[in-house]
């Protein structure tokens, strides 16, 4: 497509402006689309090369090594014992031995890896049903443990990552062997175990701070969450958790139990259920955003007395903790609250759609959905006020005079100077505020929980009931919470569907907005 | 007559306003309109009172009575008639003055009107704000009655629902997990942050921007599913129930490194100079964070050791999930969430709003008396990302 110099552009009107501008876009995605398989290709070659290069360089240090070197193929930390780095050569020796242990006593890694029966369709996880047997004993039915699908499958996880972390380890005490022999030959001392501790709070300071919070990470978020995909590929649901039934791998079934669109399938509720939630994020960060800055000019204004005050007052939403007001105002609103008392008096709500018990503006879809949006704003409007206050002393005034003298009306320096900077400042804000409305479950479940307005076209979907007003992060709480119905194995593939969903709006986010910024910029 | 014609279109806004819903009040019982007809009908009652400002707005502008004209029977017909006849006969010298205000006068004038306006608003703004909080606290005190009542003000006042809230229930026994959980999770939540931004901010080493890329990676799974595995495993180890108050320390610590961004952005201010002086002094890198940049960085620790402190108290959905309907080790935001279920709310609300008043003071005050770095912090380091 031919593209209009700077001089041709302006000269369009505002709608072919606008047309040009939408034809690039479409435009530009086939390249991006090339790209980007350009890029994916361009990885795996790179990693392929990488992994090729490191066979050959694990072999031409095999080949030309010391006996040292070879004989810490086998050994972990011979090599190290052999130059005097005695504080790596122990913890090396330590971590084979831990390892090899570990792996071959019985009910250890092997036994956990072999009940597995990994990613085999059909098959269970744990091998051994437990279940009721007959005892002489007693004389009577006892119940006989078997495997817990959960434990297997944790272990069995915990004893791949560890395998990993074996390999890693060994191909980095024979780098560091090859390397110790080839300074030695250049006559050049090695470090000592004392240099390691003191490079600790130095060269290496980065691993001593790093140590603690990484090490929360791996094991709070990065197992669970690899924990989580490997259950939506099973069965595991409340009938079969693992110790009185085991539950067994399903393959891709679970997918397509979500996503059937057929009757009495989940396809609907799922559908209904998401185009609330993006409705719901798109409104709550977009008249947050606007009404937030709205209100930060307002204070800013020239003239404007006793600023101090009206910021205090906003921010004292902040301070209280969350749950007591928003369960308070879920109350006001409620029909017997004061407020929601004096809107139903005033007829707001159509009698024919509220049953004589239930005199609530929280049992109209409609209106919740209008409440939530509203209550929100109460909520979210003072943090965006902060922020933006900030922001509008950071804009350079004089921008705003010579504009003033070549004759901008305030609307006009709202729209060609306050926005576009915002805009420019918080565009990563924003992605960052709808993500977090996404999966917004204070305000859904606090303000509606107790006002709960089951969807009568859905009812009950994944075993829990459905409310008109339900996020998906609030209908996998529900499935997730232990009862008779808990569907883990569903609420992990909603997990992951919002993932999905999550990381498409920010690749395109971060491709579109102008502040995809460089992080030594404001250096 | 243009002093007259003003009062007139008040006198008109306000009579036809009121008259307007009046009549729609009764037309609407004899129609029997109900729902979205009736806010509809309700809100051209408005119509009167925005022409009134627009002709308000017009007469101190307008400067010929050509200009004038429309507006006037606007006027006539929605607002005043009276007010439009007046207007229609303002003499023309009396608009010629408009020209002469709106050069000398004009801009200071049409500033002093917004500033009113925005008085308003924010006047307006204040009291929906404040409203739930005057009312939490007034409904505390409430004696006549333990259920929710739709008026504000109560008919006796005194301490009971406060006394009961004590004696009665765990409350206290809430109150203090939570606080317990606060001020541990401000502790141990400040070290993982800090260590965490600081590193990545202003130490450079291999890999950092891939586990930046990770961490942002990592961040868009909804974390409440991490709870599958780990609830399973503090069962296993006895984190939960009762101990779900340690179990809870745990998992808000354990991950908190993740949200480094505010801290990480407030460190990237702090100009690099003053690395590389104390570099060339002789100073290790552990020196420079602990002598140099640590005692900078006040307002950040501030503000984590804030966020760290607030979290507890507001946070529902892991702790609920962790708690499981256990009564010794509940924090205040799951066991007061129990009081305004269907089944016990009659009996409990009053005395939710009073546990609601002592939960929100320490806090609030914790708040009130920081609020300085904390909106350094959000202004800084969160836009700057």
């Amino acid at each position: 497509m031919k593209k209009l110099n700077d001089l041709d552009y302006l000269k369009l009107n505002k709608f072919k402006a606008f047309l040009y501008k939408l034809k690039l876009f479409f435009c530009a995605i086939p390249a991006w689309l090339k790209n980007l398989v350009l890029a994916v290709v361009s990885f795996f070659k790179r990693v392929l090369t990488g992994i090729k290069n490191e066979f050959v360089d694990i072999a031409t240090t095999f080949s030309k090594g010391n006996w040292a070197v070879k004989l810490s193929f086998f050994i972990f930390g011979f090599g190290n014992f052999y130059y005097g780095q005695i504080l790596r050569g122990i913890l090396f020796l330590l971590f084979e031995v831990v390892f090899v242990g570990y792996m071959f006593v019985p009910s250890g890694g092997i036994y956990w890896l072999s009940k597995g029966n990994w990613f085999n369709k059909g098959a269970t996880v744990g091998t051994v049903q437990g279940g009721f047997q007959y005892n002489e004993l007693y004389d009577t039915d006892v119940w006989v443990a078997g495997d817990d699908s959960v434990k297997v499958m944790l272990y069995g996880l915990l004893t791949i990552i560890f395998i990993i972390a074996f390999v890693y380890t060994w191909r980095l005490q024979v780098k560091q062997c090859r390397i110790c022999m080839n300074i030695t030959a250049k006559g050049k001392k090695i470090k000592s175990g004392k240099d390691d501790l003191r490079s600790l709070l130095d060269d290496q300071f980065h691993k001593t701070l790093l140590s603690l919070p990484l090490f929360g990470i791996l094991a709070f978020t990065v197992l669970p969450i690899i924990y989580m995909v490997l259950v939506a590929f099973t069965s595991y649901d409340a009938a079969h958790d693992g110790y009185a039934n085991l539950f067994s791998w399903v393959g891709l079934e679970n997918f397509n139990e979500l996503l059937d669109f057929g009757k009495g399938g989940l396809g609907l509720a799922f559908g209904e259920i998401l185009a609330w939630t993006l409705m719901w994020a798109f409104f709550a960060t977009f008249t947050n955003y606007f009404l937030g800055m709205f209100v930060a000019i307002m204070i800013n204004k020239k003239g404007i007395r006793i600023k101090k005050f009206w910021r205090t007052i906003l921010v004292m939403t902040i301070a209280i903790p969350q749950f007591v007001s928003l369960l308070y105002v879920a109350k006001l609103f409620d029909g017997s609250g004061i407020i929601g008392k004096l809107l139903l008096d005033w007829n707001l709500i159509p009698d024919s759609m509220l049953a004589a018990s239930q005199q609530s503006l929280w049992q109209n879809p409609v209106s919740a959905k209008i409440l939530l949006i509203v209550i929100n704003i109460w909520i979210g409007i003072p943090y965006i006020m902060l922020m933006a206050t900030g922001i509008l002393m950071n804009i350079p005034q004089d921008l705003y005079e010579s504009s003033r003298i070549d004759g901008a009306k305030p609307w006009q320096q709202y729209t060609k100077i306050t926005l576009p900077y915002m805009m420019f400042v918080m565009g990563p804000y924003l992605l960052t505020s709808f993500v977090g409305n996404l999966n917004n479950f204070n305000v859904i479940y606090l303000l509606t929980q107790n006002n709960q307005l089951i969807n009568t076209e859905i009812g009950t979907a994944g075993g829990v009931s459905v409310c008109y007003t339900d996020l998906l992060i609030t209908w996998l709480y529900k499935m997730t919470l232990n009862s008779a119905e808990s569907k883990y194995y569903l609420a992990s593939i909603i997990g992951i569907l919002v993932f999905v969903v999550v990381a498409i709006l920010s690749l395109i986010v971060y491709n579109v907005i102008p502040s995809t910024r460089n992080e030594e910029d404001y250096k | 007559m243009k002093v007259a014609s003003k009062i007139f279109i008040w006198i008109g806004m306000i009579v036809t306003f009121i008259s307007d819903n009046i009549v729609i009040s009764m037309m609407a019982k004899i129609l029997e309109m109900d729902g979205w007809s009736l806010l509809f009908s309700r809100a051209t009652s408005l119509m009167p009172i925005i022409i009134g400002v627009i002709a308000l707005l017009k007469l101190n502008t307008a400067c010929s009575k050509k200009a004038l004209l429309p507006t006037a029977i606007l006027t006539i017909i929605f607002c005043s008639p009276l007010a439009g006849i007046f207007m229609l006969c303002i003499n023309e010298t009396e608009l010629k003055l408009n020209v002469y205000n709106k050069s000398i006068l004009g801009a200071k004038a049409s500033r002093r009107l917004s500033n009113i306006i925005v008085y308003a608003i924010l006047v307006l703004m204040t009291v929906v704000w404040m409203f739930p909080f005057f009312g939490i606290v007034l409904e505390s005190f409430r004696t006549e009655t333990t259920m929710q009542v739709s008026y504000l003000w109560p008919k006796e006042f005194g301490f009971d629902n406060y006394i009961r809230l004590f004696k009665e229930t765990d409350f206290l026994r809430w109150f203090i997990n939570t606080g317990i959980m606060g001020v541990a999770t401000a502790v141990l939540q400040t070290i993982f942050v800090l260590a965490m931004s600081y590193v990545l901010s202003r130490l450079r080493f291999r890999g950092r921007k891939a586990l930046m890329n990770f961490m942002l990676i990592l961040g868009m799974f909804p974390g409440f599913l991490t709870m599958l595995l780990i609830y399973k495993v503090f069962t296993d180890l006895g984190l939960t129930m009762n101990m779900a108050p340690l179990g809870l320390i745990i998992v808000y610590c354990a991950s908190s490194g993740m949200g480094y961004y505010v801290s990480k952005g407030f460190f990237d201010t702090i100009p690099k100079s003053l690395d590389e002086a104390a570099r060339v002094d002789g100073a290790t890198r552990f020196q420079i964070f602990y002598k140099v940049i640590l005692p900078l960085s006040k307002p950040i620790v501030i503000y984590t050791v804030l966020m760290g402190f607030m979290a507890p108290w507001g946070e529902f959905m892991l702790s609920s999930y962790l708690i499981h309907e256990n009564s010794q080790g509940m924090s205040v935001a799951v066991g007061m969430f129990e009081w305004l279920s269907k089944t016990m709310v009659n009996s409990n609300y009053t005395m939710f709003c009073a546990a609601g008043v002592v939960v929100a003071i320490p806090v609030t005050a914790v708040f009130l008396l920081l609020q300085k770095y904390y909106v350094e912090g959000v202004t800084g380091g969160a836009v700057k990302g």
